[in-house]
C-alpha cells in the first residue's frame, strides 16, 4: 500500500487527540451539590465497570474515525498482489538451451534477453532475484536488480541442450531457507525434452510458486544433423538427417574436408530419418557437414566430424628389422611414401611417445623395456591401435606376463593368452574369416581367393581367449584376434613373421591385410562431443601441458588431474583442438564438438504434464505476449479511498448509535428538566 | 401541580409570612372539605358503629359487647387538648433544593401550617429543630400567642450541621413525659436503623408518631446529564459519577431505601407519608388526612 499525499500521514499525531479528550473528561465533571452520596456510591460502584467499557469502545471508535479521515486525505492506493514486489524471493530459471533460438525468428537470443528484462522490470524491493541458466551459470540472490540486468545482457543462447532437472534442484535448494513469497519462473519455448527427466513430486509441499513464461511457438518445424559416420573399408562417409517436423521438407546437403566438397540433395519426409551416403576422396582431415533445408533453427544445420587426426598417417613399427621388415613394405606399398613408417628396436622403445603415431606394430614382446604397457593401455583408451606379432623367440608365459601390467586396474591388454607352440605336421591352411569386418569387407567376400596360397607349420594355442577371433586355420585354431581397450583396438597375431611358422608375409594378401589393418585401426574416426558435455580423456604419457584450443583459436591450458586426466567442458561446436606437449614434442589430438542432435525436437509439452512433473506446484502458464499484462494485473495500483470513506462513515454511524444508546437512558433526567 | 395555586410551595415560598401562609393554607383546605368530619387527629368519642370485620381491634367497644353481645367500635370525634410535637430536622442536607423550594423551606411552611391547623383545633402544638443537637425546642401550648413563638421560631430557622436523627429523636423521646402526637419532618438521611430505633422509643413512651418524609424532585429522579462531580452538602465528599451510567442503579437503591423504610415504620406502628418538595400542600394534606 502507498500514499498519494503521505504528507498527511504527519497528522496521525492527533490521533492522541481523541485520547486526551478521553483522559480529560474522566477528570472532570459538573459541580453539583447533593444532599447525601450514599446512594451516589453505591451506584457507581455498580456501574462503574460498564462506564469504563463503553468510554474505551467510543474512544477506540473516536480514534479509527479520526485515523480513518488521516488516511483517507492522504490518499492511499492498493498495490494488489505484486509477488514480484513483496518481500520473497524470484528465481528465473532461463532456458538458454539452443532450441530457444527456433521460434521463426522471434525468440532469439535478443528477443530472450527482452522478455527477461522485462520481467525484471516488474520487481520490487525488497523482493530478490536469482538467475539460473540450463546450460549452469547460476547468478545468486541479489536486490541490485541492475546487476541482474547487465548480466542477462551479457548471456546469450548457448549450443549446449540444457539440464532442467539439475537447475530446479539448485532453484530448490537456494530457496530452501529462505522466507517470504517464494516463485520460480521459468522462461522457456516449453520444448518437451528438457522435462523427460524431470520429476518433482512433493513440490506442492515446498511451498514454492511456479510461473512458465512461454516463450516459444508452437507449428514450427525443424531438421537437423544426426551424426555422420564412416564406415571403414568404405569410401564415403554416411550423414544421418533427422526431420523433427510434421511437413516434407527439401534438403541439400554440403560435406567439405579440405580442399574437396560433395553436395547432394534430397527430400525429408515429415519425422523421417534420412542416411545419406556421401563419397569422399580423402579419410584424412576434417570433414564438415551442412545442410540447408530453410527450418527455423540453424543450430543443429551443421555437423563436425574428423577421422583419427594428429598423428595421421604415421606408424610406428617395434622390433627386429628381420621380423618387421615385410610390414613396413607391406605398410608402405599401398600409400607410397605418404604414410610414414618408424622403425624402432625394442631396447629403444623406451622413449617412444605412442599417441604420436596412429597404429603401433609391434613384434617383439619378449624384449620390450618396463612400463611400456602401462603406456600403451593410457594410449589405447584414448583411440590408438597397436598390431602384435609374437617374437620369434618369446615365451609364452612372458608374453602374458607382459602384458598384463602392474597396475591392478589396467586389464590385460591381449585377446588372448599365449598357451604353447603347435607344429603341424602338415601346413594348415587359412580358414574362416570375419567376412564382414572392415579387414576382410574390402575383399567383398572373396577372401579365400587372396588366402588359399598361405600356410601355417607352427602356432601359438590360446588360453583365456578375451577378444574376436577374426581368422582362423582350417583346423579351426585362431590366426588373428581383435580386442577392444578404451576407445582403442589390439589385434593379436598367433604367430611371427618368420619362414619357419608362416609364408603370409611373402603373400600377395599380406599387403592388402596390412593396409586394411590400418584403414580400420587408424579410420574410425575420433569420437564425436556435444557441447556442454564432459569430455574426459587421458593425456599421453610423458605429457607435461596441455593445450585447448576453441574453434575460434583461443588458447587455454588444461590442468591433469592425478590420474593423468584432462576434464573440459566445450561450450560449443565446432573442431577444438587439445595439444599435449612432452619435450620436444607436440601432439595434436582434433576434438569434434556438435550440439545435442535431439535438442532440435522441438515438439512441445503439455501444461497438464508440466503439472504432473511438479505436482501440486499449481503451474500457471502465460504466453510472451501477455506477459507484461500477467504482471501489470499483477502489480495494479488502485485507490482505496472510497472503501476507507465507508469504513469511516460506518465507524461515525456506530458511534453516533452509541451515544444515542446511552442517551436514551438519560430520558427519565431530560423529562424532569422539561418539568422545569 | 399549578404554579398559581396557592397551596403551591414554590409560589408561598416566596411570601416569607409564615402566619399567612399557614392560615391561606389551612382555611382554603377546610373550606375545601365542605362538611367532612374532621376526625384527623381527635381521640374524643364521638359515637359507636358496627364493627366490619378486618377493622382495628383496638377501637372494639368491649362494654357494649358485654352487654349487648354485638360488636360495635368507638368513633372518635375533635379533641382540643391534644399535644403534639412538630420536630423539624433542619441539618444540612435539608437545605437542598434543586428548584425554588428546600427541604427545610417546604418542612418550615409544612410545620406552620401543621401549627397553625391544631391550634385551630384547640390542640396543643410544640417544636422541636434539631440538626446533631436539639437546637429549638418549644413545648406544646394551644394559644395563638405560642402559635406566634413557634412561627417566630421556624422563621428563624436555618440549617447547619450533619444529620444525626437516631441519636437526637432518643433524646428529644426522653424529652417528651406525656403521651403526645409525634410529627416527625426530615429527609431520614441517616442511617434506616439509628432512625427506626429512634423513632421505636417514641412508640415505646406511648407516643403516636408520624413521618412526613421529605425528598426533593432530584433526589428520586437524578436529571442531570453527563459526568458530574457530586459534593455532599454534609460532609463536603467528592464524588465523580457519569450519570447515564449510575441513574437506574441509584433509582433502584433510593426505592429500595424508601420501601425499607416504609416497611419499617409499618412493622412499627408508625405512620409515614413520603413528599416531594414540589407537591401542593393541600394535595399532601388532602391525601394524608384521607388516608388517616
Amino acid at each position: 500500500m502507498g500514499f498519494l499525499y503521505p504528507y498527511f500521514l504527519w497528522a496521525l499525531a492527533g490521533i492522541s487527540l481523541p485520547v486526551l479528550i478521553h483522559l480529560f473528561s474522566r477528570k472532570k465533571g459538573k459541580p453539583v451539590l447533593f444532599p447525601s452520596l450514599r446512594f451516589l456510591k453505591a451506584a457507581r460502584s455498580m456501574t462503574g465497570r460498564r462506564k469504563k467499557i463503553e468510554e474505551i469502545i467510543i474512544l477506540v471508535l473516536r480514534t479509527l474515525l479520526l485515523f480513518s479521515l488521516l488516511i483517507i486525505l492522504s490518499g492511499p492506493v492498493l498495490k494488489v498482489s505484486s509477488p514480484f514486489s513483496r518481500e520473497g524471493h524470484i528465481i528465473f530459471i532461463v532456458d538458454d538451451s539452443f532450441s530457444m533460438d527456433a521460434s521463426a525468428g522471434l525468440s532469439s537470443s535478443e528477443k530472450l534477453k527482452d522478455v527477461l528484462s522485462e520481467a525484471l522490470s516488474f520487481i520490487r524491493k525488497p523482493a530478490r532475484l536469482a538467475l539460473i541458466y540450463l546450460s549452469g551459470e547460476v547468478f545468486p540472490f541479489t536486490h541490485n536488480y541492475s546487476e541482474a540486468a547487465s548480466f542477462i545482457k551479457r548471456k546469450d543462447i548457448s549450443w549446449q541442450a540444457g539440464n532442467l532437472p539439475l537447475a530446479m534442484e539448485k532453484a530448490l535448494k537456494m530457496l530452501e531457507k529462505e522466507r517470504g513469497d517464494k516463485i520460480i519462473c521459468f522462461f522457456t519455448d516449453l520444448q518437451k525434452r528438457p522435462w523427460n527427466d524431470v520429476s518433482f513430486p512433493e513440490f506442492g509441499k515446498k511451498n514454492v510458486r511456479f510461473l512458465v513464461f512461454d516463450t516459444g511457438n508452437a507449428g514450427i518445424n525443424n531438421a537437423g544433423f544426426k551424426r555422420i559416420y564412416f564406415i571403414p573399408g568404405s569410401s564415403g562417409i554416411t550423414a544421418e538427417i533427422q526431420n523433427w517436423g510434421d511437413r516434407e521438407t527439401s534438403a541439400e546437403i554440403a560435406v567439405s574436408g579440405g580442399q574437396w566438397q560433395k553436395t547432394a540433395s534430397f527430400l525429408l519426409k515429415p519425422g523421417a530419418l534420412e542416411a545419406i551416403r556421401v563419397d569422399i576422396p580423402d579419410t584424412t582431415g576434417r570433414i564438415t557437414g551442412s545442410i540447408s533445408t530453410g527450418d527455423i533453427l540453424s543450430a543443429d544445420d551443421n555437423y563436425y566430424f574428423s577421422f583419427a587426426q594428429g598423428p595421421g598417417e604415421k606408424v610406428l613399427v617395434i622390433g627386429d628389422p628381420a621380423e618387421t621388415f615385410y610390414i613396413e613394405k607391406a605398410l608402405k606399398a599401398v600409400s607410397g611414401e605418404k604414410r610414414e613408417v618408424v622403425l624402432i628396436s625394442p631396447e629403444g622403445s623406451g622413449d617412444i611417445f605412442p599417441e604420436s603415431y596412429s597404429v603401433l606394430f609391434v613384434s617383439c614382446s619378449g624384449r620390450l623395456p618396463e612400463g611400456m604397457a602401462e603406456k600403451v593401455y593410457r594410449y589405447l583408451t584414448e583411440g590408438g591401435s597397436m598390431v602384435c606379432f609374437p617374437g620369434n623367440r618369446v615365451l609364452a608365459a612372458g608374453f602374458n606376463r607382459y602384458w598384463q601390467p602392474a597396475e591392478k586396474f589396467i586389464p590385460f591388454l591381449m585377446p588372448a593368452r599365449l598357451k604353447s607352440v603347435k607344429t603341424f605336421a602338415k601346413a594348415a591352411g587359412v580358414g574362416e574369416t570375419a567376412s564382414f569386418h572392415p579387414l576382410f569387407l574390402p575383399l567383398k567376400g572373396a577372401v579365400h581367393q587372396h588366402t588359399k596360397t598361405v600356410i601355417f607349420r607352427q602356432l601359438f594355442t590360446l588360453d583365456d581367449i578375451s577378444g574376436d577371433v577374426l581368422m582362423k586355420t582350417s583346423d579351426g585354431l585362431p590366426l588373428l584376434l581383435e580386442k577392444k581397450i578404451g576407445r582403442g583396438r589390439v589385434l593379436l597375431f598367433t604367430f611371427p613373421m618368420d619362414d619357419t611358422w608362416t609364408n603370409i608375409h611373402y603373400r600377395p594378401f599380406f599387403p592388402v591385410l596390412v593396409n586394411n589393418i590400418f584403414e580400420h585401426l587408424s579410420g574410425t574416426g575420433a569420437d564425436t562431443f556435444t557441447a556442454g558435455n564432459k569430455v574426459r580423456m587421458n593425456v599421453p604419457y610423458g605429457t607435461e601441458k596441455v593445450h585447448l584450443y576453441s574453434p575460434d583459436g583461443e588458447k587455454k591450458e588444461l590442468q591433469k588431474n592425478p590420474s593423468d586426466e584432462i576434464v573440459f567442458f566445450p561450450p560449443k561446436p565446432g573442431f577444438w583442438t587439445l595439444e599435449f606437449l612432452r619435450k620436444n614434442e607436440r601432439v595434436e589430438k582434433i576434438i569434434p564438438v556438435n550440439v545435442d542432435a535431439l535438442e532440435g525436437n522441438l515438439e512441445r509439452i503439455e501444461i497438464k504434464e508440466i503439472s504432473k512433473k511438479i505436482a501440486g506446484a499449481g503451474v500457471t502458464v502465460v504466453k510472451k505476449e501477455k506477459m507484461r499484462e500477467f504482471l501489470s494485473k499483477r502489480n495494479r495500483t488502485s485507490e482505496i479511498s472510497p472503501a476507507l470513506l465507508n469504513a469511516a462513515l460506518l465507524l461515525l454511524l456506530l458511534e453516533i448509535i452509541l451515544i444515542n444508546l446511552l442517551s436514551s437512558r438519560k430520558q427519565g433526567k431530560t423529562d424532569a428538566q422539561n418539568k422545569l | 401541580m399549578a404554579n398559581n395555586n396557592i397551596f403551591d410551595p414554590g409560589l408561598l415560598v416566596k411570601f416569607s409570612n409564615l402566619p399567612l401562609i399557614a392560615k391561606t393554607v389551612v382555611e382554603g383546605f377546610i373550606s375545601g372539605l365542605h362538611k367532612s368530619p374532621h376526625r384527623g387527629f381527635s381521640v374524643e368519642f364521638s359515637e359507636h358503629r358496627e364493627y366490619t370485620p378486618g377493622e382495628d381491634l383496638r377501637y372494639l367497644d368491649w362494654k357494649v359487647f358485654g352487654r349487648t353481645d354485638r360488636f360495635y367500635v368507638k368513633v372518635f370525634r375533635e379533641e382540643t387538648n391534644l399535644k403534639a410535637y412538630i420536630l423539624l430536622d433542619t441539618s444540612n442536607s435539608m437545605n437542598y433544593g434543586s428548584r425554588s423550594v428546600t427541604k427545610l423551606q417546604y418542612g418550615v411552611m409544612l410545620a406552620s401550617i401543621l401549627s397553625y391547623l391544631m391550634v385551630k383545633q384547640k390542640d396543643a402544638v410544640g417544636l422541636v429543630t434539631f440538626d446533631t443537637e436539639v437546637r429549638e425546642f418549644i413545648k406544646p401550648m394551644s394559644t395563638v400567642s405560642h402559635l406566634q413563638n413557634i412561627f417566630g421560631a421556624l422563621e428563624k430557622t436555618e440549617a447547619g450541621g450533619e444529620t444525626s436523627l437516631g441519636t437526637v429523636l432518643n433524646r428529644i423521646a426522653l424529652n417528651i413525659k406525656k403521651r403526645s402526637l409525634i410529627i416527625l419532618l426530615s429527609d431520614l438521611m441517616d442511617d434506616q436503623g439509628e432512625i427506626i430505633r429512634g423513632l421505636s422509643h417514641f412508640r415505646h413512651r406511648h407516643n403516636e408518631v408520624i413521618v412526613l418524609h421529605l425528598l426533593d424532585p432530584a433526589e428520586h429522579e437524578l436529571p442531570f446529564d453527563g459526568d458530574c462531580e457530586f459534593r455532599d452538602m454534609e460532609s463536603g465528599e467528592r464524588v465523580l459519577a457519569g450519570v447515564p451510567y449510575v441513574r437506574k442503579a441509584y433509582l433502584k437503591l433510593m426505592q429500595e431505601f424508601l420501601d425499607s423504610i416504609r416497611k419499617s415504620c409499618g412493622e412499627n406502628r408508625i405512620e409515614y407519608a413520603m413528599t416531594s418538595t414540589d407537591v401542593a400542600f393541600d394535595s399532601f394534606l388532602h391525601s394524608y388526612l384521607k388516608s388517616r
